[in-house]
């Protein structure tokens, strides 16, 4: 059930993927697709993510992974890995092997039905769930500085989404 | 409207100034010692009161017939943590019916999602808007702690439990049973929709919501038709974040009052206001034809839950407000704590009935305070546009006035003219509406509670006569839990 899948860290913006930090801003809708072209080089730590609270059971998740706040808070795209995963229940667990040392922060969103974008309401606010590391972006998308995290062993991270 | 002035108020405050000891708090006062006791009005209750016919005073029409629904914020406590604001009681629908002089009640909790998965839980799980349980879970979008708890009106067919910062919801009229949250289009999902939504003269229905985001705070202005689909929908930008829990309605103009009490964030929602007394109300001034600011008009710093109608008259536009010189009725008067309005010693939260009368063309305004501490007004929704009494529960505060209890107030705001009721000391009123019977005959109708006999009912008067009294009551066997606003749906 779990996906765990080899990610560069030294390899970025391999995939022109818009991610949530963008949608959040942009009126564009991402189009990500599974980071499994990475190679695998050297690294040393696992990453598991845990993202719990599912309202719905269906749908796809798109979780991007940064190691740097220009990226990731200039919401261009460049993040070092890509995922995109079908929900099969409220919880859903994420892997990325050979990390290195470093500091990372997750943005993700749940499409959960299927059309390919975050949706958004009338006065632009995601209706459908979003999550970042931390747990942060409480008022709007998160900053680097308050979704990054020390990755300097395997770790597990729990993410709740809002 | 009065033809002839029916001034009540030095008999009334003659009688009172004897009759009453100490102060039982400016409007909704429970009379109960706080906050040990909550008194009637806020004991645990039941989920659901079953239909039970009510003891009869009087003589009910056998032409009146209809249901009052009503929303409570009943359910302030469980699992030993009790609420710190009403406002965050779950939300129960009660229903009299008036059937052919007879008189039934029954009630039920709104089934929101929240108050489904509390109950599951078995305890509270989110932040209120003034409470804080603890542990509480973060809130997914604004309907995660939605207890619609604030009104319940018909528009159209349905039947529809309000709150003011997230989603309607449908409930059958018949026994109450909720039927889910309401989206109005897909875009509007678990955004604010307030609990006093307005009927045009078209039978079009208007409402607002009001939503601060990121310091940015915008008005949702919804459009409705008879029949409650959506026609229309815009955010307008607003100057400032101030809050508002209602709006009112002209001819032409949807009229937004922009009240000084504005929002940084904070802990809680109620925290995150404070009231600005060197600042600024704005009454803004949308065009109904394409929803564009037609004026802002700045007037001194104030706070309003709630208008009377407004209406126009050649270049002038009439609006009437129960507005408050500070925010304390909304952080500390309706707060279950000791400076609440419910306390036995409890500070006064006195509102001011004002009249502003606007000059359409530049702008000048003049207030004129009814010096009536009136909340609650309510007008004839079949003539919106016209000067009229109101009609509210409160207390005279005028310089001669000594009244220290609530009583049921009938008010002109163009000539002034009132009329009061005094039901005595001990009994706590609640929004009063006008009502019509088949014949045509016009009724004003509120429930009560009679706290010395910890027993709720309801008292039926002949519009215009105030002072002459109820013509009918219905008394239940217990005290039902106190309800702020509801709206009479005639069979």
């Amino acid at each position: 059930m779990n996906i765990t899948k080899p990610c560069n860290p030294f390899r970025k913006s391999m995939l022109a993927a818009l991610t949530l930090s963008s949608v959040l801003a942009s009126a564009l809708y991402p189009t990500l697709s599974f980071a499994s072209q990475i190679q695998a080089e050297e690294s040393q730590h696992q990453l598991t993510l845990l993202i719990k609270g599912y309202e719905e059971q269906q749908g796809v998740t798109y979780l991007s992974l940064y190691d740097n706040a220009e990226n990731f808070n200039s919401m261009n795209g460049k993040s070092i890995a890509n995922v995109q995963h079908q929900i099969q229940g409220d919880t859903l667990s994420i892997s990325f092997n050979q990390l290195s040392k470093g500091e990372y922060a997750i943005s993700l969103y749940h499409d959960a039905n299927n059309n390919r974008k975050l949706d958004r309401n009338l006065l632009g606010i995601p209706s459908e769930q979003y999550g970042f590391s931390n747990d942060a972006g409480a008022f709007g998308p998160a900053k680097f500085d308050k979704a990054s995290f020390k990755l300097d062993g395997d770790k597990t991270v729990v993410i709740n989404l809002r | 409207m009065m033809s002839n002035r029916r001034e009540f108020l030095q008999t009334l405050a003659a009688g009172t100034a004897c009759g009453l000891a100490a102060k039982s708090g400016l409007s909704l006062a429970s009379g109960s010692a706080m906050p040990a006791d909550l008194g009637g009005a806020f004991k645990a209750v039941p989920k659901s009161f079953e239909k039970r016919a009510l003891t009869l005073e009087g003589n009910w029409p056998a032409d009146l017939r209809g249901s009052l629904y009503r929303n409570s914020p009943a359910m302030l406590e469980r699992n030993g943590f009790q609420h710190s604001h009403l406002f965050d009681g779950d939300g129960m629908i009660q229903k009299f019916s008036l059937e052919g002089g007879k008189v039934f009640h029954q009630a039920q909790m709104v089934a929101t999602d929240k108050f489904l998965k509390e109950e599951d839980a078995e305890r509270f799980l989110y932040h209120g808007l003034g409470s804080s349980p603890p542990n509480a879970r973060a809130a997914r979008n604004n309907d995660s702690a939605n207890p619609a708890n604030i009104s319940v009106r018909k528009m159209g067919d349905k039947l529809f439990a309000l709150w003011e910062a997230g989603s309607a919801y449908e409930i059958d009229p018949e026994n109450l049973s909720t039927y889910g949250r309401v989206d109005w289009g897909e875009d509007l999902k678990h955004l604010p929709f307030s609990a006093h939504p307005l009927r045009d003269a078209n039978g079009d229905w208007w409402n607002i919501g009001s939503w601060i985001y990121s310091g940015q705070a915008r008005t949702i202005i919804y459009q409705l038709d008879a029949q409650a689909k959506l026609k229309r929908v815009k955010a307008i930008p607003m100057n400032q974040a101030g809050y508002m829990h209602a709006f009112a309605l002209s001819q032409r103009f949807v009229i937004l009052v922009n009240t000084a009490h504005l929002y940084t964030p904070g802990k809680r929602y109620f925290d995150s206001f404070n009231f600005d007394a060197k600042g600024k109300t704005e009454i803004v001034l949308l065009d109904k034809n394409d929803l564009s600011v037609f004026k802002t008009i700045e007037i001194p710093a104030n706070f309003v839950f709630h208008f009377g109608n407004a209406f126009e008259q050649g270049d002038e536009l009439f609006i009437s407000m129960a507005q408050y010189h500070n925010a304390d009725i909304m952080a500390k008067g309706l707060g279950l704590g000791p400076q609440s309005a419910f306390a036995k010693e409890a500070t006064q939260y006195n509102s001011d009935l004002s009249v502003y009368r606007i000059n359409l063309k530049n702008g000048k305004w003049q207030k004129q305070s009814s010096q009536l501490a009136m909340e609650f007004p309510n007008f004839r929704e079949a003539t919106p546009y016209t000067a009229q009494n109101l009609i509210g529960m409160g207390r005279p505060t005028g310089p001669t006035d000594k009244a220290d209890q609530d009583y049921l107030i009938s008010y002109h705001p163009l000539s002034g003219e009132r009329e009061i009721y005094d039901f005595g000391s001990g009994f706590t009123i609640e929004e009063p509406l006008f009502i019509n019977g088949a014949s045509g005959q016009e009724y004003v109708i509120h429930s009560l509670a009679d706290r010395q006999k910890s027993r709720s009912g309801l008292a039926l008067f002949r519009s215009g006569e105030l002072k002459a009294g109820p013509i009918a009551m219905a008394w239940a066997e217990e005290q039902f839990p106190f309800g702020f606003h509801g709206c009479f749906v005639p069979s």
